[in-house]
């Protein structure tokens, strides 16, 4: 589910519009600042390589990755106008809020967890410093948007996640949807009504 | 017609795909 809305809807965008004429406009997408999300990405990477060695960098790992998240958000911001974006932007604020309140790093559900089998639930249990993420307990706030959801069989993978995920991941969906699928439609209207091309 | 840019399309694959990745709160990432 971390990045099945990108997958199911570059799928589905291929059979409703054509292979060659949905790739062309999927090859035409423009977001603002598009590559900052790559370098967001980048940045993770760097802390989750780094904060193993440096002490430091794992101290002060939460507030790094509210940073991340405040910039993705200002960036889905100012994409806004494509369709799903507004979707996007409330999974990742939704995201960012239960983080927020909980050091920075999101709580997940040991539970839900046990889907993933003893290496995950050992590692949350152990509270060891190597994700964005920690364990559950009575003390977590607003633990209804943390990853709570548990994703296995006969789902094709296993994992644990939240209600913003399964929210930005719809946007996404709909976002490739409405690129790959909707303009055919107008193409369709202006080969119909040529004077209006 | 307009030409089809695959390196465009790698291009923006990784850039939505991106989107997701870096902002998911997702336990067990890629499982």
């Amino acid at each position: 589910m971390v990045y099945d809305g990108v997958l199911l809807g570059l799928i589905v965008g291929l059979f409703r519009g054509g292979w060659r004429q949905s790739l062309i406009r999927f090859s035409q997408i423009r977001l603002i600042a598009g590559w900052m999300f790559p370098v967001l990405l980048l940045v993770q990477f760097i802390i989750f390589y780094f904060q193993e060695k440096w002490a430091w960098l794992a101290a002060i790992n939460g507030y790094l990755f509210m940073g991340v998240y405040v910039v993705g958000l200002i960036f889905l911001w100012l994409n806004r106008h494509h369709k799903g974006f507004k979707l996007i932007l409330i999974g990742v604020l939704m995201n960012f809020i239960v983080m927020a309140v909980n050091g920075g790093r999101m709580p997940v559900s040991l539970s839900a967890s046990e889907v993933l089998g003893p290496y995950y639930t050992d590692m949350l249990k152990s509270g060891s410093v190597i994700s964005k993420h920690y364990m559950m307990d009575a003390s977590t706030r607003l633990s209804l948007l943390g990853d709570i959801i548990p994703l296995s069989k006969p789902y094709p993978r296993t994992q644990v996640i939240s209600i913003g995920d399964v929210v930005m991941n719809f946007g996404m969906f709909l976002f490739i949807q409405s690129i790959m699928v909707v303009k055919r439609t107008k193409d369709k209207q202006q080969e119909n009504n040529p004077r209006h091309a | 017609m307009k030409n089809l840019k695959y390196s465009r399309v790698i291009i923006n694959a990784i850039i939505v795909a991106s989107v997701i990745i870096a902002l998911t709160s997702g336990y067990k990432i890629g499982g």
